[in-house]
């Protein structure tokens, strides 16, 4: 009898614990991998670190944003990071919605041809679509330039020039991504039933009217939650500049987060590395929130 | 083969009281359906003696046992599911073999049970299919079959037949009643349709709002409800009752009433025109409205009668019941069923 | 008039997709025709279109220049046990958050969502210091440990997990099928195209993943293949794009080759996920 109360009662517990031990290595690799070092790189931000000495990592309060947010370098990033933002997700938007309308209806082999090769870069490395438009975007033997004179115009100096590398580095962004957003917001558009086309060409709507007044508005929800991916996303550029620029000339394509990889591995200063880690986390997380906010909105319109 | 037993049972679903201090006790081999509007708690009880929502207090014993703390696949029950919960991966023969696989059982006689329990529903050359290529009815006969093959001492049955066709579901209500009879273990169904009960019930038991209304045999239910609520969910159509003045109420049932052009004799008499004739074949219904807007169900043979022709409905004294006002059945041996009849009667 | 607007539009429709398609797919045709040019033709102005005599050994020579051979096997290992781990980790977080209600689940499922949007660009560091003090540093873990949880992918499989009926689980309860049989016999079965876009959208992403690596890795032995190739071009800087371009072959055309057999597989795995 007391053997049987004592199995009841641990089974009792392990009903109530079985869920928990089913996430805990999930929970456990966030808490590791995630939420430890989020906050450790925060708690850094504040300190004069010292990795080969840990003794002489002192508490230096805000002096390193103040020391990143002083230096040209850093200023430049953040405004690079921002402007390649802007760009590429303007240009990738604007492209992906004209192609998505225009492919989106079509099922003919070509049209599907089409989208897999718009596709095709998406699942390509960065690493490698970067070493492929620095080759092409040679000043003297590249294919890009090849074309321009062919067609009569300058030769360009693409990432060899202050003045255009940043939109160098954009181009390629945009070239990647276009292919995988035209196929998300085609996926928005097949979710508009066809009654609704048939009854504004029942209403004599004309096609622009159609665009503007019933697919627009349709598949804006969708295509804010697109935009705020988009726009996490290319805060976190990195791979192209690596291998297309290194950051130059002059600074010109630094970014965000080539700012934190040069601060630790050429400058060695962790705790501006912290610092400018910290300012990534911040827009990222505002973003985030903000995307949840409408997530949850759109949630309650249904 | 095992009885069932509640015992002080509550169910509580987060804050709100499901089920309260609940006893019932349904009988070792009987077919025992218990029926009543969405919501009353019937599926609950059910769940109960499966182990899948385990009661909030209060002791559930199948065959004399507390199964409280006993999982559910070890509690000798086996379920048959509103929506059949066929595995949707499985061939037929996996889907049925499942259970005696996780008991363990030998491969000689999970090949000999499985046999035999497709054979009992007609299923045996399906074994090989995948349920997706199967009828709705097909795919009830399945689980049928693999709650047939575990040998269990009780049968829970959720509302198997709601989502058939209006045929197939006669045809399927015959097999479970021979099926019972070919198994002689405990069956308890579960339905909100008081036709299927009666059709297929030794034992009703009759549910509201988490209490049980009453529990008896078919024609007892129907015969000599014990309250106005069961009285009115069972029979189709209704009964028709009439409230007097207290709130206290008589009614009768569709088919107790005479009907005709004229005034004959009869203890309730009333005079109205007929508002909606419906042709059911053998027999026909009349909706019928007096002077006060009372409306009244009659179920009649004749079919002469045609709609605004003003008729006059008789019942006779013994096919009508009286309910208090706390809507409890007031019966001959009972005190002011005398005043209430007079009343009627005076009508 | 109608019927002449319309085969002018159809022809603009066709132009306007060849062109799609060169933009597209050129760039990829012009890495294997520079990895089959000579050093002086891939370097020359005028540039070559097709290389007078196709280079092969170019190949080899990218081969041989780093250690490609074990870039390569670190990729693989690294990705196989990525997907491995990630599946044990993630099915039965998937499965717990989709169909058991216990204390703390809202939480705690905020938790996996912070995982996913939280960019690797902030936690690197202090990761890279812990796996040095594990003194784990020259082994192949600090790559594949850290992406343990695939936050996105509990999120996806919850999705896909919340439409098997309760009912189907009670069944098998009623069968008296232990959780894990559950899981393996009916939820993962039922998941199959989730499980696979998940395993597929991981394995592509690991593939690519270039900022990771480098930031864990200080040493050649433990580099995979993105790490190795970026270095080739330091090495070689803007010379010799023939044999850069060789060795980026060597990471695009797997993915390519995958692409033209599967691409409609590939590209519903993509946007399925997509965000809604």
């Amino acid at each position: 009898m007391e053997k049987g109360r004592k199995n009841k009662k641990s089974r009792h517990i392990m009903r109530i614990l079985k869920p928990y031990l089913l996430i805990a290595p999930a929970i456990l690799g966030i808490m590791l991998f995630t939420v430890y070092p989020a906050i450790k790189m925060v708690f850094w931000s504040f300190y004069d670190v010292n990795q080969l000495n840990p003794a002489k990592t002192k508490f230096v309060g805000m002096k390193n944003y103040v020391k990143i947010f002083h230096s040209t370098d850093f200023v430049k990033s953040l405004k690079n990071t921002g402007i390649y933002t802007l760009w590429t997700v303007v240009f990738i938007m604007l492209c992906a919605v004209v192609l998505a309308i225009w492919l989106g209806r079509k099922k003919d082999k070509f049209s599907k041809f089409t989208q897999a090769a718009m596709f095709l870069p998406h699942i390509i490395s960065m690493i490698s679509v970067g070493l492929i438009f620095a080759q092409m975007m040679g000043v003297n033997n590249g294919l890009l330039n090849e074309i321009l004179v062919a067609v009569g115009l300058e030769r360009c100096q693409w990432t060899q020039s202050s003045s255009t590398a940043l939109m160098s580095v954009i181009l390629v962004a945009v070239w990647k991504a276009i292919g995988y957003y035209t196929v998300i917001i085609m996926g928005s558009l097949q979710s508009i039933p066809d009654s609704i086309y048939e009854a504004a060409a029942l209403d004599d709507a004309s096609k622009l009217t159609t665009l503007r007044k019933i697919t627009i508005p349709l598949i804006s929800p969708q295509l804010f939650f697109t935009l705020i991916i988009m726009t996490i996303g290319s805060f976190k550029v990195f791979e192209t500049i690596r291998v297309m620029t290194a950051g130059g000339p002059n600074n010109s394509t630094n970014s965000l987060v080539y700012y934190v990889y040069q601060q630790v591995f050429t400058k060695y200063d962790i705790g501006r590395a912290a610092a400018g880690g910290t300012v990534l986390f911040i827009i990222v997380g505002i973003l985030t929130i903000l995307y949840f906010a409408l997530l949850s909105k759109k949630v309650h319109y249904q | 083969m095992a009885s069932i037993e509640f015992k002080n049972v509550t169910k509580q679903f987060d804050k709100t009281v499901v089920i309260k201090d609940l006893d019932l006790k349904i009988e070792d081999g009987s077919f025992t359906v218990l029926v009543g509007p969405s919501g009353c708690g019937k599926t609950t009880l059910l769940r109960m003696i499966a182990g899948i929502g385990p009661q909030t207090s209060g002791e559930v014993l199948v065959g004399d046992q507390d199964v409280t703390d006993i999982e559910p696949g070890k509690r000798g029950v086996a379920m048959v599911f509103q929506n059949y919960a066929i595995y949707p991966t499985m061939t037929v023969r996996d889907n049925i073999e499942f259970g005696l696989k996780n008991q363990k059982i030998p491969k000689e006689e999970r090949e000999r049970r499985v046999k035999e329990a497709c054979e009992k529903v007609g299923m045996t050359e399906y074994l090989d299919r995948k349920p997706g290529t199967l009828s709705g009815g097909q795919r009830q006969r399945i689980a049928l079959a693999r709650a047939i093959v575990k040998n269990p001492s009780v049968f829970l049955m959720d509302e198997p037949l709601s989502n058939l066709d209006a045929k197939l579901r006669v045809q399927m209500r015959v097999e479970l009643i021979e099926l019972h009879k070919k198994l002689k273990t405990t069956f308890v169904y579960v339905t909100h349709d008081q036709v299927e009960a009666m059709s297929m019930a030794d034992t009703i038991v009759l549910m509201n709002q988490g209490k049980i209304q009453q529990m008896a045999s078919p024609s007892v239910m129907y015969k000599d409800p014990d309250n106005l609520f069961t009285a009115r969910f069972i029979g189709s159509p209704a009964m028709n009752v009439k409230a007097f003045e207290d709130g206290s109420c008589f009614g009768f049932r569709p088919e107790a009433a005479i009907m005709s052009k004229e005034k004959e004799d009869g203890w309730f008499k009333m005079q109205g025109t007929i508002a909606a004739r419906e042709m059911l074949g053998s027999e026909t219904l009349y909706t019928i409205r007096n002077e006060q807007q009372d409306t009244f169900v009659v179920k009649s043979g004749d079919d002469s009668h045609g709609v605004d022709e003003t008729v006059w409905i008789h019942v006779p004294r013994e096919k009508i019941y009286i309910f208090g006002k706390d809507e409890m059945r007031i019966r001959q041996q009972d005190d002011g069923y005398e005043t209430y009849m007079g009343k009627v009667g005076a009508m | 008039m109608y019927k002449k607007k319309q085969k002018i539009a159809g022809f603009i429709g066709v132009i306007a997709k060849i062109l799609i398609c060169l933009i597209f797919l050129f760039p990829f045709l012009w890495m294997i025709s520079i990895s089959l040019q000579t050093a002086t033709e891939s370097s020359r102005a005028p540039i070559t279109f097709i290389p007078a005599s196709p280079q092969w050994q170019n190949f080899v020579t990218a081969w041989n220049m780093a250690p490609f051979g074990l870039y390569l096997k670190n990729s693989i290992i690294i990705i196989f046990s990525i997907v491995i781990l990630q599946s044990l980790v993630m099915v039965p977080a998937a499965y717990a958050f989709a169909k058991f209600k216990f204390k703390g689940r809202g939480f705690l499922f905020g938790l996996v969502l912070v995982a996913f949007m939280m960019p690797v660009q902030v936690t690197f560091l202090p990761v890279y210091y812990m796996m040095g003090d594990w003194r784990l540093v020259n082994t192949l873990i600090p790559q594949i440990l850290p992406h343990m949880t695939n936050a996105f992918g509990i999120f996806l499989l919850r999705q896909y997990f919340m439409q098997v009926p309760d009912e189907l689980l009670e069944a098998a309860r009623l069968d008296n099928a232990s959780e894990l049989k559950i899981l393996g016999k009916i939820m993962l079965p039922m998941s199959k195209p989730a499980i696979s876009a998940i395993a597929l959208l991981s394995f592509v992403g690991h593939w690519n993943d270039y900022f990771w690596p480098l930031m864990m890795t200080r040493a050649d032995a433990v580099r995979p293949l993105t790490v190795g190739i970026a270095a080739l071009k330091d090495a070689e800087g803007n010379n010799n794009w023939n044999v850069i371009m060789a060795g980026n072959m060597f990471l695009v055309m797997p993915l390519v080759l995958i692409y033209i057999f599967a691409s409609k597989f590939i590209i519903n795995s993509f946007t399925y996920s997509g965000i809604k």
